[in-house]
């Protein structure tokens, strides 16, 4: 059924130009057992067939609590787990079938931000090297021709692109605050001209007056370069002001998705009201008022598939058939849509996918 | 009242290769019973070594010294020995760490860690201390505490191992509780949960709550009153309301403006606050902030601007309010 409907909505959407379009997409890891010999005792759905497009220029954010799939759903996009089902739409290629090789020209295009700027620099690499290293290795697998010169001009642009002096080149990752290592990462996803950046918690990790630095640069190369964003993240503030698109993920699927604006003020499903209503506003008055929507107990271990509805052992609007069937993402508006029995009855069923 | 705990010109200076390390700088405040202080600040302003310095946790030596005041109750916990400490620590000030993760014996079974402070510190014995022990954890909201009390740290989710840390910290009834970061590694709707369950705990027990936290979110829902902390130094005080309606220090100012909020649309750029936190080595005279500072005057990078008083328990620490707030 959902393949079908799927279709259904990609006509709408024929207008501006897709990017990426995912299509049911699975990841599952096995869980292993035994002291010698190793088998499968089980699986780890994380996750569980999801669809979503992209068009050029979107940003699309990727919320939910951890463990519900949102950064393996992105690294299986990348290639860097791999997916169990579904198919990846690369600009109309189904990438998730390709080869190593064959996928080198197509990651030059979609690069990552890692979350932790500690972890993900190699300590013993200067900066300067960190931002060349993927253009020497497009060099030696011949698929660009630079010379070193021309290498070593563009790391400068780099630098001083994502706001860090071109002097700092020959420095180390350790001589670097965290907010400037954020900066390299961000030099070094760029450095082969990317399409789509998907961006794992880029800014999780940094301080309150760093991170709004950072979120200031990702959208001005946004729109200096056109750039295409899927921006991780569970901090909701954050993602309200950076993204235009949002999809809310729990337990492998993806529960609703919308427009940024119309997501926020008007969320329906009882998963998202919950998670908007827990979010802390810096301001006392406002936070005095506000009621929260409780969540009982906690988001149980995706070890097996739901036959139902992922959310229904802690929803609070559960019916006896969200217990057996599997609500479908409907159309709640043409930027809106949520799988969610609740509003079902609200919804012409011609346009549900 | 006489308040429950004061610090006074509290300093812990670490010695480093590098040079002397001013984590916390001159730190005054009291704290009254019942009452939930905030301390805001980012990563490196002191606030965890400060936390850490009253409850007398740091290895104090050749390389790291504290000093000033601590009154709490009638005592001066500085001057007070290890031996004494450790009768109050879990006792009459407990703490609860950022990282439950981390924080918990993992070779122990729960029960052995709760059971463990209320010999030390309660005469009970060990039957009566399990059943405490229970009791607590149904308090802390651990699902099925009688089965579970027995399990290991691992077969907790992180919700679920805060709340025994919360358990943990309660279990000897103290007056007073240092919550470092206690929700940062949690997500939110385990955050609202903790915070809900923090705030059910301190109107029963009538328990005072230091919460130190970057998060002003947090803040504005669960504290009484705010200090800002930058470079190991207060810089503001005020009442939560206050702060947030009318902050005064150029840094809350700043830090108030650059964060994003989930309840309402911003439009165009974020305001940032430039550059980064300084070093606390060889830190500049004058006021710290003065770098990153849009309202900087000559005086900023001369001298340390003294405190500007605006009422009781409301001041700030900047050359721009000067003497007109003191008068």
């Amino acid at each position: 059924m959902n393949e079908t409907y799927t279709v259904g909505y990609m006509g709408m959407t024929q207008m501006s130009r897709k990017l990426l379009e995912v299509q049911n997409l699975s990841v599952r890891y096995p869980i292993l057992s035994g002291t010698v010999f190793k088998r499968t005792v089980g699986h780890i759905y994380a996750v569980d067939s999801i669809s979503f497009t992209l068009e050029e220029g979107d940003i699309l954010g990727l919320v939910g609590e951890s463990g519900c799939g949102k950064s393996s759903a992105a690294r299986s996009l990348v290639k860097l787990v791999p997916a169990h089902s579904g198919s990846v739409f690369w600009k109309g290629t189904d990438i998730l079938p390709l080869s190593f090789r064959e996928m080198l020209p197509i990651r030059k295009e979609i690069q990552m931000i890692f979350q932790d700027p500690y972890s993900s620099l190699d300590p013993r690499m200067t900066a300067g090297s960190i931002i060349a290293e993927p253009l020497h290795i497009y060099n030696k697998r011949a698929q660009a021709s630079m010379s070193g010169s021309e290498i070593r001009s563009r790391v400068k642009e780099l630098m001083t692109m994502v706001g860090l002096s071109p002097h700092y080149e020959n420095r180390y990752p350790h001589e670097f605050s965290g907010g400037q290592r954020q900066r390299i990462g961000i030099a070094r996803a760029l450095s082969l001209d990317p399409t789509l950046l998907v961006a794992d918690e880029a800014v999780s990790a940094l301080d309150v007056s760093i991170q709004a630095q950072i979120i200031n640069l990702l959208r001005k190369l946004q729109e200096d370069f056109k750039l295409t964003y899927i921006f991780i993240a569970h901090d909701l503030a954050v993602v309200r002001y950076i993204t235009n698109r949002v999809a809310v993920m729990y337990l492998g699927r993806i529960v609703e998705e919308g427009d940024t604006e119309e997501l926020f003020n008007n969320p329906l499903h009882p998963y998202t009201r919950a998670l908007l209503s827990s979010v802390p506003v810096p301001d006392p008055k406002l936070e005095s008022k506000r009621k929260r929507i409780p969540l009982e107990g906690e988001v149980p271990s995706p070890n097996k598939l739901h036959k139902g509805c992922v959310f229904y052992e802690r929803c609070a609007n559960r019916m006896e058939r969200c217990k057996n069937e599997k609500p479908y993402r409907a159309r709640m508006t043409d930027n809106h849509k949520v799988a969610c029995f609740l509003h079902h009855s609200r919804v012409d069923f011609s346009n549900s996918e | 009242m006489k308040p429950i705990l004061e610090v006074k010109h509290l300093r812990t200076q670490f010695k480093t290769d590098i040079g002397i390390v001013k984590a916390v700088d001159d730190v005054s405040f009291d704290l009254k019973k019942g009452e939930v202080l905030g301390i805001v600040g980012e990563s490196g302003s002191g606030k965890t070594v400060m936390g850490m310095s009253i409850m007398g946790l740091l290895p104090i030596g050749k390389n790291v010294s504290v000093s000033g005041d601590v009154i709490f109750g009638n005592e001066n916990l500085i001057e007070k020995k290890e031996r004494y400490m450790r009768d109050i620590r879990g006792k009459k000030i407990a703490m609860i760490f950022q990282d439950p993760m981390t924080s918990l014996n993992p070779f122990l079974r729960i029960s052995t860690q709760l059971i463990e402070i209320m010999r030390r510190h309660l005469d009970i014995s060990k039957q009566d201390a399990k059943d405490r022990a229970i009791e607590l954890l149904q308090l802390t909201g651990v699902p099925q505490p009688k089965q579970r009390v027995d399990d290991y740290p691992h077969q907790f989710s992180g919700g679920m191992r805060q709340r025994i840390m919360i358990a943990m910290a309660i279990s000897c009834d103290p007056s007073l509780i240092i919550a470092d970061e206690p929700t940062t590694a949690l997500d939110v709707t385990i955050q609202a949960q903790v915070m809900e369950l923090l705030h059910k705990l301190k109107d029963q027990l009538d328990t005072s709550i230091i919460l130190i936290t970057h998060d002003l979110g947090v803040v504005a829902g669960f504290c009484d009153r705010v200090h800002v902390m930058y470079s190991g130094k207060i810089v503001e005080k005020a009442s939560t309301n206050e702060l947030f309606e009318d902050p005064k220090h150029p840094y809350t100012k700043g830090l108030l403006k650059s964060i994003p909020r989930a309840d309402s649309e911003i439009k165009g750029e974020l305001y940032t606050i430039p550059g980064q936190p300084p070093l606390l080595v060889s830190l500049p005279d004058g006021c710290p902030f003065a770098p990153r500072c849009e309202f900087v005057r000559s005086e900023c990078t001369v001298s340390y601007p003294p405190i500007s008083n605006f009422s009781h328990e409301r001041n700030v620490h900047c050359w721009l309010y000067g003497d007109d707030a003191n008068e």
